[in-house]
């Protein structure tokens, strides 16, 4: 089996599992738009801040949801993995003669298409409150929330098979959610921050995204946010395929 | 079909090192079918994924179903079938997608894979829950939908791994009848690890007995029993009282052996227990001891374990 035609065979798979079921949506989208409407405002208040706009709230905020969307659809994809090694289904999958990586990377295939999709619904329905959107910088600003869902899947995947159970998979995300939501810039501009906390925005990946999201969304093209992001999301990714790729030729059931 | 040469593996851990399997010889020929019996963490599991490619052995060398399994892992996996002893399926997943899409992991195209799901679901009495999501069926048939994936691209060898644990006597027997089957007709290899004893005795042609990671024994159900030496009678006496003379009346049968008095009963072994019996009445009756009743029973593979170790696979289960 060729890694492409088995990658969609595990995509086919998961999509399914996950398709009659609300709840993987309801977790994925929750956050972000209940932020969008009892935080926005909140940001709104603050009127002219460093970083921030003195108007046009929801222009700066809604790219930061929607890369906190694509945090939310991919990081934790690793504890579905988790439970398919428990049960046993994986050992089973590993028997055939299905390409091993393929069984992560249909499962982050997954997440890049939903996060597509959740892109274009939340982008729709915040346009009649005031969104603008430049026409060519709405769709590489999807293309990128894409690979950014891609890193965090394959990453959230590792973690899951390195770690292999559950409260241990748990208690990662626990101690990393809360600084990666923060330093992220998406629910207040890093502007504001301390020199310490700032310089530990800059090596959070999604920090960079949101600015390069916010630059596509007016079709700033010139500015080197958007590159940046584009090589930060793709640098995780490849280390996230590198380890993944090694985790899945040594694994032990 | 199989062909393994000291098969060994060690699980390194913190403080100790586990010895799971202590060098396995087995030879298995295309067409059998061979139960591998054994207690509670004798190392079968172990055994099987190592044959399965799942597990690369710490020593030793395998070929099955022709290849190697450490240089050429994809070729065996191609050509078998493994049912483990955990849930194949999961969660969420229809019957009938779980099983197509296994069909495209070994390569089949959806029109085959479809094609195939049906015949095996109607062969497995699926059918009527092809569009149940799995975590809606019984045990018995979660447990033939894993067999259907493990049959999906008609393999020549299938490992069954603890095939009927966990189900009650009626799914069980449905599920041994299933395998007879199958070997009976597609002619598939089959090597099934269990701890029933009437499993075994049920299916396999060959038994293989394996205790603390090494091979035991090795031979028919039948070669394996005349190893115990006769059948075993019982008698069941109205109290205590009667033991002693029960006892002195069994030991003038000629091949009496073994003879062990319990609370009420005496039990000993005898060689063809049937035509033993009727004596055996007569010389109770002659002795004037009133029995409550009378049992003979043929050796069975856990009187072959006992024989074998000292020790009851009963016990440990
Ligand atoms: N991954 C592992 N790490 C450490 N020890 C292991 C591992 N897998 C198995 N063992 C040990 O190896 C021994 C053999 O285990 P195995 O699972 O092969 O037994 P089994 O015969 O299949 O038992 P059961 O009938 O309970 O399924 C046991 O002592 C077990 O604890
Ligand atoms: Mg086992």
């Amino acid at each position: 089996m060729n890694l492409i035609t088995s990658t969609g065979s595990v995509f086919d798979r998961e999509l399914r599992a996950k398709i009659r079921t609300p709840w993987p949506y309801v977790e994925a989208l929750a956050d972000p738009l209940l932020l969008l409407i009892l935080f926005a405002p909140l940001v709104a208040g603050l009127g002219d801040m460093p970083g921030l706009p003195a108007t046009d709230t929801i222009q700066w905020f809604v790219p930061g949801m929607l890369v906190l969307m694509a945090f939310t659809t991919s990081a934790f994809i690793g504890s579905g993995i988790q439970e398919e090694r428990q049960a046993g289904s994986l050992e089973r999958m590993l028997v055939t003669p299905v390409n091993r990586v393929s069984l992560l990377l249909g499962r982050v295939l997954r997440v890049v298409v939903i996060v597509a999709v959740q892109s274009v619904v939340v982008v729709a329905v915040t346009v009649p409150f005031g969104l603008r959107v430049h026409p060519d910088g709405i769709l590489v600003a999807i293309l990128q929330l894409g690979v950014l869902a891609a890193a965090l899947g394959i990453a959230s995947l590792v973690t899951g098979l390195t770690l292999q159970n559950a409260y241990a998979f748990w208690g990662v995300i626990a101690i990393f959610y809360t600084p990666i939501i923060v330093t992220s810039g998406a629910l207040l501009p890093m502007d504001l921050a301390p020199d310490w906390l700032f310089a530990v925005s800059r090596i959070n990946p999604l920090a960079h995204v949101v600015e390069a999201q916010r630059t596509l969304f007016v079709g700033d093209f010139a500015d080197s946010s958007i590159v940046l992001g584009f090589v930060v999301a793709l640098a995780v990714a490849a280390a996230g395929v590198l380890i993944g790729t090694r985790a899945m030729n040594r694994i032990r059931l | 079909m199989i062909h393994a040469q000291n098969l060994v593996r060690r699980f390194e851990l913190k403080n100790e090192t586990v010895h799971a399997v202590r060098g396995v010889d087995v030879d298995v020929a295309p067409g059998e079918v061979v139960a591998f019996l054994g207690p509670n963490g004798a190392g079968k599991s172990t055994t099987l994924r190592m044959l399965t490619t799942l597990l690369p052995p710490s020593d030793g060398t395998a070929t099955v179903a022709g290849f190697d399994i450490r240089n050429e892992p994809v070729e065996v996996r191609r050509r078998i079938g493994h049912i483990g002893q955990g849930n194949g399926s999961f969660d969420g997943l229809r019957v009938q997608e779980e099983l197509q899409i296994q069909g495209r992991f070994y390569g089949l195209d959806r029109g085959t894979a479809r094609v195939r799901a049906r015949e095996l679901l109607d062969q497995l009495d699926l059918s009527e829950q092809a569009d149940r999501d799995v975590a809606r069926l019984s045990g018995g048939q979660r447990r033939r939908l894993d067999v259907a994936m493990g049959l999906i691209h008609r393999p020549q060898l299938i490992f069954l791994d603890e095939p009927s644990s966990g189900l009650d006597p009626q799914s069980r027997a449905n599920l041994l009848e299933h395998i007879r089957r199958l070997h009976r007709q597609e002619d598939v290899t089959i090597f099934l690890t269990t701890h029933y004893l009437d499993e075994a005795d049920a299916v396999a042609q060959r038994v293989v007995v394996i205790d603390d990671g090494r091979i035991i024994a090795d031979g028919t159900p039948d070669q394996l029993k005349s190893k115990v030496s006769g059948d075993l009678i019982t008698v069941t006496l109205q109290g205590p009282e009667d033991l002693p003379t029960a006892a002195e009346v069994a030991g003038r049968i000629p091949t009496a052996h073994e003879i062990e008095p319990g609370s009420d009963r005496v039990a000993f072994r005898v060689e063809h227990g049937d035509t033993a019996m009727p004596e055996l009445i007569r010389a109770l009756d002659a002795a004037g001891l009133v029995m409550r009743g009378a049992h003979v029973q043929r050796p069975t593979l856990d009187d072959v374990f006992l024989n074998l170790t000292g020790r009851s696979l009963r016990d440990e289960d």
